[in-house]
């Protein structure tokens, strides 16, 4: 007995209302958690609510939010991907590597045409060669850092960052970091792509089930190498800014905790309520959920927390979340 | 010698606030083959599901010969005697079909297992049954319908008394079936085994079954002889309602120009082998075919699934060679394929999006998917097909299979074309949503549309199309007029032949 008859609503506007708060009750619980985080952040220390913690917190959740949302296309789409980390690397390092010797713009399209491609390539993978996306991308993972070790020799790089590349990374507009700005834009952009237009519908169907798509006369392969070139290409924005940020690159982190973004994107993506198996996931559900780990590791750090600890805390928002949308499921 | 086997008395379960069972009393005798019949929803599920253990009743109570029958969980329903066959097998598909039947209950020599008792053993009990399968063969080899035999041979290994089997011809061909329906008989009348067969099909109730009971909304609605029912009146109480006829009024198509020509069409690692026939405007043109007959690749071919055939197909006199199913969709040709919940369905989304799904441009402008237009025109399918839940907003996981298959067929709704191709249109679905796609294909035919009904059910075909092609080994066997129609003329040649 699986059927029950849901009757039609009693009225239009009460049954859309009830409809939104129920289908989002995961969203408002998450932006509870990220404001008791908070308050729980300035009564730990003053110095949390600060302006200028505040400023680099948000521009710190500012450089979680735009790879999630690449991750959160690969997702949706019934994949995953790994390389987005070593995009931004990669990105980071070509960034550097650029900026003194041509235009900005330029070295921008460059860069973007870097994510572009490696999107391209895994796609492509993907599809013609109709591997499973965990393996393609753990392998571009691998090859991308073994490159930016092999250009950089292993040592960190540095650029005379132009002003105007600087200010991408570190200036402020009415005290809100540039690459605040910059990911606001992306959020916008990426609602309108994943929940308002044609290709977010596809990127549904397929992810929901592909053969049916495909039998729908979407066409399927086309669909996920668009997902990874946005996936990689969202990541090959953030590596630009953050090298504007920085001005220099360092290879190191390749090693120790660079390996984190990686986990940190799918962390906020589970957290956002999105479906490893594809078709279920939102973007103000990945951008909670990018907010709610980096509040929380900002947290972590101001207490003075082992920042071993916080891959394990990492690893155990994961498989929390898993828990949870899997005991979810099984109850419906 | 007339004893009861199964008594329920005032049988009553809730999911919820729905009430799947209410005050549910009848009894089965002992030796019988009782049908249980009614629609998706009617309670048939509920019912074996607490006989086999798996639900507990909120109300009343079940007597197995003569004993309170109260099972906590389907092992102790086995225990008592009371075995399930359910639509999924559920078998170990890389054990052989020996440990199988025998799983738990192996023959053992101290820890290890006794092959060779157990493959004889096994051997002795298939050979009993008629069942012509090697007990050493690796489960995964099994077809599905072999794998349905190799279950009814582990009810018997288990001292089953009462078999239930919920719609155990699902997806078999006839050839199958009968073999099913042979071993079915050797279970009950040699072995004495008690069998509730659940069944969408009436046709089998006659054929297999001596009483029948039917169920209405969670409702004993009647307990019958079949002897002294007929297929009109056994409709009639599921349904609840006076009907006509099962299929509705077929007019004559418009003569005129065939909309879909295939000539010689071929491709012989798939099945097929030059076949040839002709759709009409208007046509609802049937194809009967065994599961190795070349329906499957005929399909493929039209709807541009695969590529690479040999021969010419004309979709109103223009060549027409799909690379894509978006090629051929946008040629003008839909498919509602025959596992809607593989092919056809995206269930965890809602009926919102797969209602829009067939059609995305026509929701689209600029780019933005017009969420307000397609909305409407879900709405619209909803009444149009009646629906349940008459709501855009519910996720199609949780529609029953007829409703399903509405949805299914619905999002073709949304475009124009000019030839459907429907697989098994009606597989497992209750008899007024079965009334109801009917009486889409034949509104669809009355546009003009080509239709082409690919069907394992005989009777289904012979009710519904002006014409039936029969396909066997790949070439169109015989094409039979509305007119000149009988079960025999089409099942005969649908049977391979020697080729010369």
């Amino acid at each position: 007995m699986h059927e029950v008859d849901v009757p039609p609503a009693a009225t239009k506007s009460a049954g859309s209302l009830r409809r939104v708060v129920s289908a989002h009750t995961e969203e408002f619980l998450l932006a509870g958690v990220i404001v008791a985080l908070i308050a729980v952040g300035g009564f730990l220390s003053p110095v949390f609510l600060s302006q200028y913690n505040i400023t680099s917190v948000a521009r710190q959740v500012s450089f979680d939010v735009m790879p999630a949302l690449g991750q959160l296309l690969a997702v949706l789409a019934a994949g995953i991907d790994l390389s987005i980390g070593a995009v931004i690397r990669l990105a980071q390092m070509v960034s550097i590597l650029l900026v003194e010797r041509v235009p900005l713009p330029v070295a921008f399209l460059l860069v973007m045409a870097c994510g572009a491609a490696v999107g391209l390539v895994n796609g492509l993978l993907v599809v013609k060669g109709r591997l499973e996306p965990f393996i393609v991308t753990l392998g571009t993972w691998t090859i991308l850092d073994g490159l930016s070790l092999l250009v950089t020799g292993g040592r960190g790089i540095a650029a005379n960052v132009p002003d105007a590349f600087a200010y991408l990374g570190r200036g402020t507009v009415v005290g809100i970091p540039v690459p605040t700005l910059i990911a606001a834009l992306v959020v916008i952009i990426m609602s309108v792509v994943i929940h308002r237009s044609s290709f977010g519908r596809q990127l549904f169907s397929v992810g929901s089930n592909d053969l049916a798509a495909h039998y729908a006369g979407i066409k399927v392969a086309r669909v996920r190498v668009t997902v990874f070139m946005l996936a990689s290409s969202l990541a090959a924005l953030t590596g630009f800014i953050m090298a504007a940020r920085t001005g220099a690159f360092q290879p190191t982190t390749i090693s120790s905790g660079g390996a984190g973004t990686e986990l940190a994107t799918i962390a906020a993506v589970v957290v956002g309520g999105a479906r490893l198996s594809g078709g279920r996931g939102t973007v103000i559900g990945a951008l909670l959920g990018a907010t709610l780990t980096g509040v929380l590791f900002s947290i972590l750090v101001l207490a003075g927390i082992d920042p071993y600890v916080q891959s394990l805390i990492l690893g155990l928002i994961i498989l929390g979340a898993l828990l949870l949308s899997a005991s979810r499921r099984s109850k419906s | 010698m007339m004893s009861t086997a199964i008594e329920l008395q005032a049988l009553t379960k809730r999911f919820g606030i729905t009430k799947a069972l209410s005050d549910v009393s009848f009894s089965i005798r002992q030796g019988s083959v009782h049908a249980l019949v009614g629609e998706n929803g009617a309670g048939k599920s509920s019912l074996i599901k607490i006989l086999s253990g798996v639900h507990q009743p909120d109300g009343g109570a079940v007597r197995l010969f003569g004993q309170d029958f109260a099972p906590k969980d389907s092992a102790a329903a086995q225990l008592s005697g009371v075995s399930t066959m359910f639509q999924e097998s559920q078998q170990v598909s890389n054990l052989s079909v020996a440990e199988n039947i025998y799983l738990g209950m192996e023959p053992r020599i101290g820890p290890f297992l006794d092959w060779s008792r157990l493959m004889k053993q096994a051997g002795d009990l298939l050979g009993r049954l008629g069942i012509e399968i090697e007990p050493g063969r690796p489960m995964a080899t099994l077809s599905p319908s072999e794998a349905k035999l190799i279950e009814m041979g582990r009810a018997v290994s288990r001292n089953a008394k009462v078999l239930i089997m919920d719609e155990p011809t699902a997806n078999l061909n006839q050839a199958e079936q009968q073999i099913l329906f042979r071993v079915l008989k050797q279970l009950n009348e040699k072995e004495g085994v008690t069998v509730i067969y659940i069944s969408h099909h009436m046709q089998e109730v006659f054929d297999l079954c001596d009483h029948v009971t039917v169920l209405r909304d969670g409702q004993h609605v009647a307990t019958l002889d079949v002897a002294d029912t007929e297929t009109d009146g056994l409709v009639r109480l599921m349904i609840g309602r006076q009907m006509e006829a099962y299929f509705p009024t077929i007019a004559a198509p418009a003569q005129g120009e065939p909309r879909l020509v295939v000539s010689d069409l071929a491709h012989p690692a798939r099945g097929l082998d030059g076949a040839s026939f002709e759709v009409a405007r208007g046509e609802i043109f049937g194809i009967y075919g065994l599961a190795d007959s070349g329906r499957t690749a005929l399909t493929n071919a039209l709807f541009g699934i695969q590529t690479g055939f040999a021969g010419a197909v004309r979709l109103d006199g223009a060549p027409f060679a799909p690379t894509s199913p978006t090629a051929a969709i946008e040629a003008g040709v839909i498919l509602v394929p025959e596992d809607r919940k593989l092919q056809g369905l995206m269930l965890d989304l809602d009926l919102l999006h797969n209602f829009s799904v067939g059609n995305l441009g026509r929701f689209v402008s600029n780019g933005l998917f017009e969420k307000k237009t397609a909305l409407e025109a879900a709405n619209t399918h909803i009444q149009r097909l009646r629906v349940k839940p008459n709501n855009a907003y519910a996720l199609v996981k949780g529609l029953s299979g007829g409703n399903q298959q509405k949805v299914a067929i619905g999002k073709w709704l949304n475009r124009d074309f000019r030839l459907a191709i429907f697989q098994e249109p009606t597989r497992g679905i209750d008899v007024s949503a079965k009334m109801e796609v009917y009486e889409v294909i034949k509104s669809l035919s009355e546009a003009g549309v080509a239709i082409l009904v690919l069907s394992s059910e005989v009777l289904e075909l012979m009710g519904l199309c002006h014409r039936v092609g029969v396909l066997s080994g790949g070439r169109m066997t015989a094409t039979i007029e509305r007119a000149d129609f009988s079960e025999h003329a089409i099942v005969s040649a649908a049977l391979p032949r020697r080729r010369a």
